[in-house]
Formats: structure tokens, C-alpha cells, sequence
């Protein structure tokens, strides 16, 4: 299992990355300020160390000097965001450069496209009979591919990536269509019933009343 | 051209043309002079022959011949021919232009001309056979014969003594002036060096090596000036210095408060995203919403904070005479309900402060606020004020945690906290400290803290006593 190196000294936003990871099926560690870091890197190996530069003790950039030579996958994740922080920070030999407030959403997709430059990332999700390429973007169905309109596919992906969770209809049309949510559902409502025709999931693409759809998938 | 060049050459040119011109004069009035010496010899040596041929002639007429042309020849040549090894040079002519004698060198008739026709004591200098003769004329009457004597005396000499102190001039002139440049370079090397030095170090101080100093020792105007430059750049590397500081403050500060402001906005945003996203359950919610809250309360703070400190600045002060009373009356209102149940006990002696009165208030808040925080164990915050030598000091005490010796130094920094998560428990924004002590600083005061470890801390300062009220 994948497992990442959180180094963060504001506890909020460490429990938030967490929760995260969490739900991405990632392993996580973690580190209130440098010198715990570098004694948590000493012991054992992580697939990757999310590191914040402004920290108490041993700061990250000291601590990026010495995690270097490890090998091990850096991603920068701070609140000092000019140009020449970021180059200095890439300079230095870290694989991404994340600048706060970010995303959670895409704090995981950085992390998995760097996960996947060291061959180490997840290019296969899994959903009940459904295997999802995310580096190819094909969806197979018992060996069969099955064929889905991009929209369809962003749709099926952010479900099998938050399986099991009840997701409001806004924030999903927000995720998949990049556009406010107007009141309007029709169009991903289409979209559901689409899939469900197609992948034939009928039982577990599921709509909750008043909030939205859920995919449910038996772990 | 360098300034050395310059002078250099200047000089040399200045010592060439006066030693030049002054040996010029001198030889030329040398030569004057004995050309003069000769002339005067010379025209009584003409005399004398003018005689003799006259009293020769006469006393041949007297003794019963008759005057003849040859005759005078004759005797013209004897006399030319007569004192001892120099033979004497002249020439007769008769009135009608005949030459009755002459042993003269070769003239041309131009020359002959103007010899034949000068007058008087006058003379003439001709060259012929590459020798210099002073040609001089007079006219004898002869028994009502009227004839020319032209004598011609060598004056080589003369010439060639002037050529020769001439030639020796020219090579003196010559030692002189290659002396002349050796001195004045020498000595343009001595004036100009200094120069050469602040030349150098200007530039290099151009270059941004502001340490270098000219430090040129010498009581001269170079002297002065190098001291004076000296300071100069004392005045500009501390300006630089002092520039660099505050851009290193002023980015410090840019740097912790975005990472101030950065850390509760990703909290927020993250969490209300999962709130939003998907129905998570009752405990979750709760605990989201509560970080959601406290986060935003740590901006609002940070925001009022900023507010404080953007009214702390020379164009915002207006000090007056504050009576204390007064200030700590409101303050104690103010305070309250801020102090959840920790009593502030205060005692001051009334007098008047020079202060501007919401920064004072604002100062006195603060280092209230930060006693709380220290979590006293008496529950008791104490506020004192005394006069003390023409001064006024306010005290704050409180019984709580303490601070680490160590930490002392660096409390009033921005954005520095001892204990960071303690800190933001409590809702700090690690600015309190550094406007107060910027609040000093506008009061021309300092913050003085005495604190020991688990006993407590006593913040001090002081202000001037307003003098009448």
C-alpha cells in the first residue's frame, strides 16, 4: 500500500489531507514539524512526503536538502506562492510545488500524477465489475470495453472515487461540468440514467433523497 | 588625458618656453654686445686708415707731386699689406666709380651697392668665402679728389662664439626639460595617488562594495576630501543597511502572514468542500464545522490585528496629556466581559501621560489579553501605574506560565509563538506582541518583560508625565 509522509505543523489542514487520503485509499504518516519528520524518514521508507516549507524546528527546505538524496518523491505544499519560491522549491528537487489555500481534489491528482512518474501511482480503479484506466481513459466491463462521452466519464470517475458516499447533486454537477450549479439537474440526471443503462448499475448507482447519488460498491 | 598628463605636460611646455626664451635673450644681448665692442674697434681702426691714406697723400701732394689715382693704389696696397701678419682689408674707388684698389672678397654688386652708399658711422655685415666681414665706408678728400675707402673687418668669431654658446644653450635646454618631466611626473605621482585612490574606491563602492574606505592621511584638501568621502559612504552603507533590514523585515513578515492568512483559508475551503460534497455523518459534520469555525475566527482575529497595526504609525499619532484614570476606567469596562471570569485589579496613582489615547489603550489591552492567555493561577491580572523618576510606568503582572528565558528575545516578532498550537487554541494571532511593541516604539519607550518560568511575567514601560492639567 502507498503510503505518504504528511509533514504539516497546522493540525487542521493536516487532519484535512487525511481525510483525503483517506477516501483516495492512501496509507498516511504524520509529522508536526521538521525534526519529527526527518526521525520518521530515518526509520522507515514513504512513497511519498507532502512537505510544508514554513515549519517549526527544521524547516522544509533544510529538510528537502536532506530527504533528496533518499529518492523519495517531494510535493511542496505551502503558503508562499511567488514565482521564485516555486522555482527555488522545484530547484531543489522537489517532484511538485502546491500553494495554499488548495484543493483537496487537486492535491490528489497532483499526487497521483506524481505517484505515477515513479511508477508507483494507481492507473487502475476499481468499482465493482468495472476497471477504469485513468492514464488511457478506458473503461472495461468483464473485458469489454465500454464506450463513454467525456462528461460521462468524469461523471463515472468522481463516483468510483468517492464510492459510498452520498454526493450532493450541485457539487457534482460543479466537479464534473466546471460550471455553477443553476438549479437546473436535467442534464445530470441524463447522465446518471445514461450510465446506469450502459454499465448496467442499475442497483448501485442509487439516488438519496434530497441530497443526491450514491455509488455503492460492496469493499 | 589624465590630470598627471596634464600637468605634466603643462608644466614642461611652461619651463621649456621661459628657460628657452630667457637663454635666447641672454645669448642674443651677449652677442649684441660684442658686436657693438667690435664695431667700436672697429670704426677707429677705419679711422686711423681713413688718416693715414689722407696724411700719406698730403704729404706726397706738399712735397711737389701731383695727386694720381695709381699713386694712391700704390699706397693703399702698401698700408693693406703693412701690420705685421693680418693684412688689412679695404678697397678705393674713385668718384667716378673707377676701383683704384682692392684685395676685398667677392661681393656681389647688390651688396657692393648698399656698402658704397651707407653714410656715416654706419656699417654693414656681409659673408663672402664663408667668412663674416663688417664693411665699413667713409669718403677723402684728397687735393679736391674725391675718393671711397671701404675697409672690411673679420667678424668670423664673433658668429661662430655665438653658434657655439647657442649649441651648448640647446643641450642644457635639453637636460633641463628631460629633468623637468622626471620631477613633475615625480611629483604629480605624489599629488595625484590619493586621487588615483579615491578614484578607485569610488568605483568599487559604485560596484556595491559599500565597506571600502579611501582612508587617505594627509591634513590637505585630498585629505579633507578623502575624510569627508569616507563619511559619505559611512552614510550610505548604513542607509543601505538599514534599507536591506526592513526589506528583509518587510518580506519576513510578507512570508508569515500569508502562511498566516493561507493556513486557516485552506482549512476552511477543504472542509466546507467534504461538507458539501458528500452526506457525511453526524460526527464528522460536527467536527468539520468546528474547524470550519475556528478558522474563520482565527482569520477575523488576524484581521482586526491588521487593523491595529495599520493604525499604529507616526501620521495616526496624536499624543496628548492623558489622565490615566480616565484611560483605565474604560479599559476595566472594556475588559470585562473579554476576561471570562479573571479579575483585573488595578492601582494606579493619578497623574497625566503624554500618549495618544487608543493606542495607549490598544498597547494596555493587549498585554492584558496576553496575561490571560499566560492562564494565571490566581486567576488575577494586576494592572499597576507609579510615578518613578519624572516617568510614568505602567505594569501588567500576572501569575500564569511564564516565559522561557530563551524566548524572551524574540516574543515581540510577528508572527512568533511560543507554543503554536497553545497559541492558536487560545485564538493568538502572534501579532499582539508586535504591536505592542510597535506602540512603544511610537512613544519613543520600550517594552520590558521579567518573567520566570512557571511563576509569571511582569510587562513594564514607560511614559513621559504630562507636566500641567
Amino acid at each position: 500500500m502507498i503510503t505518504i509522509l504528511i509533514v504539516e505543523d497546522e493540525s487542521a489542514i493536516a487532519e484535512l489531507i487525511q481525510a483525503g487520503f483517506e477516501k483516495a485509499g492512501y496509507a498516511w504518516d504524520y509529522a508536526a514539524d521538521g525534526k519529527q519528520a526527518a526521525d520518521k524518514i530515518e526509520v522507515r521508507t514513504y512513497d511519498l512526503v507532502l512537505l510544508d516549507i514554513m515549519l517549526p524546528e527544521i524547516d522544509g527546505y533544510e529538510l528537502m536538502e536532506y530527504i533528496e538524496p533518499l529518492g523519495i518523491p517531494v510535493i511542496f505544499l505551502t503558503a508562499k506562492g511567488t514565482t521564485s519560491d516555486k522555482v527555488k522549491g522545484l530547484r531543489m528537487g522537489a517532484d511538485d510545488y502546491i500553494v495554499k489555500p488548495f484543493e483537496i481534489d487537486e492535491l490528489l491528482a497532483r499526487v497521483d500524477s506524481v505517484l505515477r512518474r515513479y511508477n508507483k501511482g494507481q492507473t487502475l480503479l476499481y468499482a465493482a465489475d468495472v476497471v477504469i484506466d485513468t492514464q488511457s481513459r478506458r473503461v472495461m466491463q468483464n473485458g469489454q470495453e465500454i464506450m463513454l462521452t467525456p462528461k460521462e466519464y468524469e461523471l463515472l470517475l468522481f463516483l468510483v472515487r468517492n464510492k459510498n458516499s452520498a454526493l450532493y447533486r450541485e457539487t457534482l454537477f460543479e466537479r464534473v461540468w466546471m460550471e455553477d450549479f443553476t438549479g437546473d439537474s436535467r442534464t445530470l440526471d441524463l447522465h446518471i440514467q445514461r450510465l446506469r443503462k450502459k454499465l448496467n448499475w442499475k442497483d448501485r448507482i442509487k439516488t438519496v433523497y434530497k441530497i443526491g447519488y450514491i455509488l455503492e460498491v460492496s469493499t | 588625458m589624465k590630470f598627471s598628463t596634464k600637468l605634466i605636460l603643462s608644466m614642461t611646455i611652461l619651463v621649456a618656453v621661459l628657460f628657452s626664451v630667457g637663454g635666447t635673450i641672454l645669448i642674443s644681448r651677449n652677442f649684441k654686445h660684442s658686436l657693438e665692442t667690435a664695431a667700436a674697434q672697429n670704426v677707429e681702426q677705419h679711422l686711423l686708415e681713413r688718416y693715414a691714406i689722407e696724411s700719406n697723400m698730403i704729404n706726397y701732394i706738399l712735397s711737389g707731386e701731383s695727386y694720381s689715382e695709381d699713386k694712391v693704389a700704390d699706397y693703399a696696397k702698401r698700408l693693406s699689406g703693412y701690420t705685421g701678419g693680418q693684412n688689412k682689408v679695404m678697397a678705393l674707388y674713385s668718384d667716378a666709380g673707377k676701383v683704384l684698389y682692392t684685395n676685398l672678397p667677392p661681393l656681389s654688386d647688390k651688396n657692393m651697392e648698399a656698402i658704397l652708399s651707407q653714410e656715416g658711422n654706419t656699417y654693414l655685415i656681409r659673408q663672402a668665402d664663408g667668412l663674416k666681414y663688417m664693411l665699413l665706408t667713409s669718403q677723402l678728400e684728397i687735393d679736391k679728389n674725391m675718393v671711397l675707402l671701404v675697409s672690411a673687418y673679420d667678424i668670423t668669431g664673433l658668429f661662430s662664439e655665438r653658434d657655439r654658446q647657442l649649441q651648448d644653450f640647446l643641450l642644457l635646454d635639453g637636460i633641463v626639460i628631460l629633468l623637468c618631466v622626471l620631477a613633475i611626473g615625480l611629483m604629480t605621482h605624489v599629488l595625484t595617488g590619493p586621487i588615483q585612490k579615491l578614484n578607485n574606491t569610488s568605483l568599487h563602492i559604485a560596484n556595491g562594495a559599500y565597506k571600502e574606505r579611501t582612508r587617505i592621511r594627509s591634513s590637505d584638501e585630498i585629505g579633507q576630501l578623502s575624510r569627508n568621502f569616507d563619511l559619505m559612504a559611512d552614510a550610505i552603507e548604513q542607509q543601505i543597511d538599514e534599507l536591506q533590514l526592513s526589506v528583509r523585515q518587510r518580506d519576513d513578515f510578507i512570508n508569515a502572514f500569508s502562511h498566516e492568512i493561507k493556513t486557516p483559508m485552506t482549512a476552511i475551503i477543504g472542509y466546507a468542500d467534504i461538507l458539501r460534497t458528500s452526506a457525511t455523518d453526524k460526527e464528522k459534520q460536527i467536527r468539520y464545522s468546528r474547524t470550519i469555525y475556528q478558522e474563520s475566527r482565527r482569520l477575523e482575529e488576524l484581521s482586526r490585528k491588521l487593523m491595529d497595526l495599520m493604525f499604529c504609525s507616526e501620521e495616526n499619532l496624536t499624543t496628548g496629556p492623558q489622565p490615566v484614570y480616565t484611560i483605565v476606567h474604560r479599559l476595566h469596562q472594556q475588559m470585562e466581559p473579554l476576561l471570562e471570569g479573571i479579575r483585573l485589579s488595578i492601582a494606579v496613582e493619578p497623574a497625566s501621560v503624554v500618549a495618544d489615547a487608543s493606542l495607549l489603550d490598544c498597547l494596555l489591552r493587549n498585554l492584558i489579553l496576553n496575561a490571560k492567555k499566560a492562564d494565571p493561577k490566581d486567576r488575577t491580572i494586576e494592572l499597576y501605574g507609579k510615578i518613578k523618576d519624572q516617568a510614568y510606568r505602567f505594569s501588567v503582572e500576572d501569575s500564569g506560565c511564564g516565559i522561557p528565558p530563551e524566548e524572551l528575545a524574540r516574543i515581540t516578532e510577528p508572527f512568533y509563538m511560543i507554543d503554536k498550537s497553545r497559541s492558536r487554541a487560545m485564538g493568538g494571532s502572534g501579532l499582539g506582541l508586535f504591536i505592542c511593541s510597535k506602540i512603544a516604539d511610537l512613544h519613543h519607550t520600550k517594552l520590558h518583560f521579567e518573567s520566570e518560568l512557571g511563576i509569571g511575567t511582569t510587562v513594564w514601560f514607560e511614559l513621559e508625565v504630562a507636566k500641567d492639567i
